[in-house]
């Protein structure tokens, strides 16, 4: 403060003299080891730690976080234990300890600033005058508060605009109309962005600043009626890693389309998510009666869900419901899936791409994923195809016609064909190979490993000769529906 | 919750927390006399929301926590001046029935959880826009 006015109202150790000796001849002399060490936290959670003696003044720390901080002494504001730091007082009177935390923001260089802090009882004009007229040499004294542009005084609270110089900042549209909890615009671009390592870094240190969760939860409706619990969620690791893992959110996306409500699902009505998505507990309702093979094909089934499962569907690792839920719908869908590796997300399409493909089915290849999934979106009635198609592989529905539901007019040959285009030799090996699915080591695991969850269906629906699934399975590429054919035609 | 946190260890948790600066940085929270081992008075500080008349504000708030927090909510009032629909202008008490968080207490809400809550209200709908007394100036 200015050397004008705080002999009047600062307790003795406090020097009027410039920053640079002032901390402090008084005060080293009353108390040399009254040092403390606390962390003053700024904005863009720039931390800064700092040693002082306690019986400073709040003013001269100020003028020592001046350069640390870049914030001009007269603009700061110290906060400590929900009280802001008054400039006449000393640490001490605060009781600040060793380990604790001010927080530092930045205000308008105000004359309210200066009310505030003036409980010696200057007025607020003539102490703002002297703020300004007699700072030590920092802009505050060449910057008159008044001229300082709105947006510029605002910098220090806009949690978002403390990133602009850091890190590049995702553009805006990125979080979407809804600010970013909705699905996302394009889950492919998403995708490809978010396997990027600079992107997932910033996402979580975004996540990270509670300030910027704050405006994320204000500027969303939705988020705001769901209450202070939301900030909890958004705050907790598990949350972060579900929104900066590229994994997951993979999965996310895959889940989304397969209840209908992805992007490109709008097609998949509630009758064809539902059919296409099991119960989560489908897995352990394995009728008692069945045979022993079963048995072990169900305790197979679990063996790969925990260890195979992981790099299938990293789901599976984290929420084991979920787990089963996808795994299940997966398996049959997918011609050729079980063995295929996670990073395509084009497999995930197969509900729906199963629905359009049926009847043209050597064309298939050449459709994309994408133009399928849109496709289905832009005919419900695929859609519908696609979820009845997948009812065969329900339990509660055994002996239901192979290829019953949607797939009435499916004939073999074209399945086949369509099977062995998809999902090619033992390994199924990533299948719809026309857009460049990262090729899949081959699988050497035994095959009652890597079908047990298509051998659990096969049973299920009363298949129970082991050899003969297997060596079905092994022709269909792991496609329950294939094999099914295969068994039913019977060699 | 499983176990229900006697208030003490919680009120402990939440001077820790405001102390050392674990919470969030746009309010911040600590006991209003250090050796009060009741734990009952406490001073909070909202940072104005961004966006809005109350941003670069600091506003001061007064909590109250009686020997039933944390089943009831604690007793909150601004003392910083603020024109806000559930602060009463006469002395700054925040009206329970006007503050959701309040009027729907839950035991796992913190005096932290009000303080964000009360900034998100200054941030809502027509409150940030609000014609606000002027800075620094108390009930």
């Amino acid at each position: 403060m200015s050397s004008s006015e705080t002999p009047k109202d600062a307790p003795p150790p406090e020097q009027p003299a410039p920053v640079e000796s002032s901390s402090s001849v008084a005060a080293a002399d009353e108390s040399k080891e009254e040092e403390i060490s606390f962390t003053v936290k700024s904005i863009a959670d720039n931390k800064i730690p700092i040693t002082v003696n306690r019986f400073i003044s709040v003013a001269d720390l100020k003028q020592k976080l001046a350069e640390p901080s870049s914030i001009p002494a007269d603009r700061q504001r110290l906060i400590y234990s929900g009280r802001v730091l008054k400039d006449d007082q000393t640490l001490d009177n605060y009781k600040i300890q060793n380990g604790h935390t001010v927080h530092l923001v930045k205000g308008a260089a105000s004359t309210a600033s200066a009310a505030r802090g003036a409980v010696g009882g200057s007025s607020a004009s003539t102490s703002g005058a002297g703020a300004a007229g007699g700072s030590t040499g920092t802009s505050g004294a060449t910057n008159p508060p008044q001229q300082l542009p709105s947006m510029a005084a605002g910098t220090g609270m806009n949690p978002l605009s403390r990133y602009a110089n850091h890190i590049p900042l995702p553009s805006a549209d990125m979080f979407g109309p809804d600010g970013g909890m909705g699905p996302p615009p394009n889950p492919e671009q998403m995708l490809s962005m978010m396997e990027q390592p600079e992107v997932r870094a910033s996402m979580n240190a975004l996540l990270q600043n509670p300030a910027l969760l704050e405006s994320l939860i204000q500027s969303n409706p939705m988020l705001q009626s769901m209450g202070p619990e939301v900030r909890n969620m958004m705050q907790s690791e598990e949350f972060r890693r579900m929104m900066t893992d590229p994994a997951i959110f993979r999965q996310m996306t895959q889940m989304q389309r397969m209840l209908g409500v992805g992007p490109f699902g709008g097609g998949l009505g509630g009758a064809g998510g539902a059919g296409a998505f099991p119960a989560p507990g489908v897995t352990d309702q394995t009728p008692a009666e069945q045979q022993n093979q079963q048995q072990q094909a169900g305790n197979e089934t679990t063996g790969t869900g925990a260890a195979g499962a992981p790099p299938i569907n990293p789901f599976a690792a984290l929420f084991n419901p979920f787990g089963a839920a996808t795994q299940t719908p997966r398996a049959p869908s997918g011609a050729g899936s079980p063995g295929s590796p996670p990073p395509n997300p084009f497999m995930l399409f197969n509900p729906a791409i199963f629905g359009q493909q049926q009847p043209p089915a050597g064309q298939t290849q050449t459709q994309t994923p994408g133009s399928g999934g849109e496709q289905t979106g832009a005919a419900p009635t695929g859609g519908a195809a696609a979820g009845s198609q997948q009812q065969p592989p329900n339990p509660f529905n055994p002996f239901l016609p192979p290829g019953g539901g949607g797939g009435a007019g499916m004939d073999l040959n074209q399945l086949q064909n369509m099977m062995q285009l998809l999902g090619m030799g033992p390994g199924g090996a990533g299948g719809l190979g026309g857009f460049g699915a990262p090729a899949t080591p081959v699988d050497n695991r035994p095959p009652e490993e890597r079908y047990a969850e298509q051998l659990r269906q096969l049973n299920d629906m009363g298949f129970f000769d082991f050899d003969r699934n297997v060596a079905a399975l092994r022709r269909s590429g792991g496609s329950v529906q294939g094999a099914i054919e295969y068994l039913l035609s019977g060699p | 919750m499983s176990a229900k946190v006697p208030r003490n260890f919680r009120l402990l948790e939440e001077l820790e927390k405001g102390e050392k600066g674990q919470g969030s940085d746009a309010c911040s929270l600590g006991l209003d006399d250090g050796n009060d081992i009741m734990m009952t008075n406490w001073n909070g500080t909202i940072l104005g929301p961004p966006h809005s008349v109350h941003e670069n504000r600091i506003y001061s708030v007064k909590l109250h926590c009686d020997e039933q927090y944390p089943d009831v909510p604690p007793t909150v009032q601004f003392l910083s001046r603020i024109n806000l629909p559930c602060v009463s202008q006469e002395d700054g008490k925040v009206d329970p029935t006007k503050l959701q968080c309040l009027g729907n207490w839950k035991r796992e809400y913190t005096m932290e959880t009000v303080l964000l809550e009360l900034r998100r209200f200054m941030a809502s709908g027509n409150n940030k826009k609000l014609p606000q007394p002027p800075e620094g100036s108390t009930f």
